[in-house]
């Protein structure tokens, strides 16, 4: 075939997948159309041969943190002993604040969260790629999980589900650039925001603190569980790491650090409601 | 037949990137064997093919992620056409061009993938990125030949036939 006709003939097919993929990025930006459907569907076929990769793979996977981890784990042992050490002499003190938070659960009546169903999960895959923050968990649709379900540690809240299939569900972190929409309550002066993600690991909360009230760093901060929020109450998310000033000095803005270890995630419970767990 | 080895190694790839290659961080960053991929295709055969398999190859890689849909695959597609027709211009044939080409088409398609989503909307954290590239350029470097083999028995006598070529420059 000349040159020239061939030439041709594939810059028309690279105009083509072009338009193919600009057509998807639209179908997908807006939600509709099946791409949420096959992508279901893929992560379900595709399922058997991850675990057979998975399988494979992890002897390598183990091999290169042994490797290059050691260092990290040498020092988290270190770590983790003097933290044992210092629970020790923790331990009768907090027996005995148990205690007394038992009492007061029960006088002030709060809302238990341990009403609300969940199903504890392992989590099984980290983000695929740079540019993806998802973690993958081990329990899917089978296991009556839906998107949009929050994902807690012991520690508070990690973030909801984006993704799901028949064995295996994405998580979005809450630390996410692109998470939006998390209602959240400072548990001293009551004030609520609603946080967003930001690239450096933190929460920041931009509008809803006044101007007046008293933050702190350290100062606890939990999910708002208003009506229109997409998370039960009372769940921790962080605390505080600093305080500023909105531009225009009206209300003070928040940069919160969570209090799940979102990097050394392992287990985590999917509550198994939407809207209507509050 | 052709078309079936392409696809059993676009497979293979993408089981050892979502597996193994995803799952190991160095720098912060993680390889990119899926744009190596493309980047292979596109040297091993010719523009149009490199494109077609790019596409393919991130429409499946797509499915995984939660970026949009489309984006690798419109990015991998632009990269297998780049590097074929980049190939077919200028070289043929060179250990150390071959592997500068791999290395530079890994910067660019990385690049070209973080402005693609920032201007669909994905964040994408600015100081993070020299270290992604970096990472993913190695990584590519490191693993370019057995990539090559992988596609060069996929895509069958053609690709040897052009392989045999030495010379450098048209």
């Amino acid at each position: 075939m000349p040159k020239s006709r061939r030439f041709g003939r594939s810059r028309f097919t690279l105009i083509l997948l072009i338009l193919a993929s600009l057509t998807l990025l639209t179908l997908d930006y807006r939600d509709t159309g099946p791409v949420q459907g096959i992508r279901s569907a893929a992560g379900t076929v595709f399922s058997p041969f991850r675990a057979v990769g998975d399988t494979v793979a992890t002897p390598f996977r183990n091999g290169w943190s042994g490797i290059f981890g050691y260092d990290d784990l040498e020092d988290e042992n270190d770590e983790l002993r003097r933290e044992i050490d210092e629970l020790k002499g923790q331990e009768i003190e907090d027996a005995a604040a148990a205690e007394e938070n038992d009492e007061l659960r029960r006088m002030a009546d709060l809302p238990v969260s341990a009403d609300i169903p969940r199903v504890t999960a392992e989590v099984v895959s980290a983000p695929l790629t740079d540019f993806d923050s998802t973690v993958e968990i081990n329990k899917g649709s089978g296991d009556g999980i839906g998107r949009g379900m929050a994902v807690i540690t012991d520690a508070g809240l990690v973030g909801r589900v984006t993704r799901v299939s028949g064995g295996r569900s994405r998580i979005v972190v809450i630390t996410d650039p692109d998470f939006t929409g998390l209602g959240v309550r400072l548990v001293e002066g009551g004030d609520v925001g609603v946080a967003t993600g930001g690239t450096d690991g933190a929460l920041r909360v931009e509008d809803g603190i006044e101007a007046d009230t008293q933050v702190e760093r350290g100062d606890e901060v939990v999910t708002s569980g208003y009506e229109i929020s997409d998370y039960p109450g009372n769940i921790p998310v962080g605390s505080v790491l600093s305080v500023g000033r909105t531009t225009d000095q009206t209300e003070q803005t928040l940069v919160i650090e969570p209090s799940a270890d979102l990097d050394a995630l392992r287990f985590v419970a999917v509550l198994l409601c939407d809207q209507d767990c509050g | 037949m052709v078309p079936l080895r392409v696809a059993v190694v676009a497979f293979v790839t993408l089981i050892l990137q979502v597996s193994l290659v995803s799952q190991i961080e160095v720098l912060g960053a993680r390889g990119n064997i899926i744009l190596l991929f493309a980047i292979v295709a596109g040297l091993e055969s010719d523009p149009e093919r490199g494109a077609v398999a790019g596409f393919a190859a991130g429409l499946a890689f797509d499915l995984f992620l939660d970026t949009p849909a489309g984006l690798s695959a419109l990015t991998l597609a632009l990269v297998g056409y780049g590097v074929g027709s980049a190939k077919e211009l200028v070289l043929r044939s060179s250990w150390v061009i071959t592997l500068v080409l791999v290395a530079s088409a890994s910067i660019l398609g990385t690049l070209l993938y973080a402005g693609l989503a920032v201007v669909v909307g994905v964040t994408v954290d600015a100081g993070s990125l020299p270290a992604i590239v970096g990472v993913i350029a190695a990584v590519s470097a490191l693993l370019q030949k057995p990539m090559r083999w992988a596609l060069r028995w996929a895509f069958g006598r053609d690709s040897r036939a052009r392989s045999r070529d030495r010379s450098v420059f048209r």
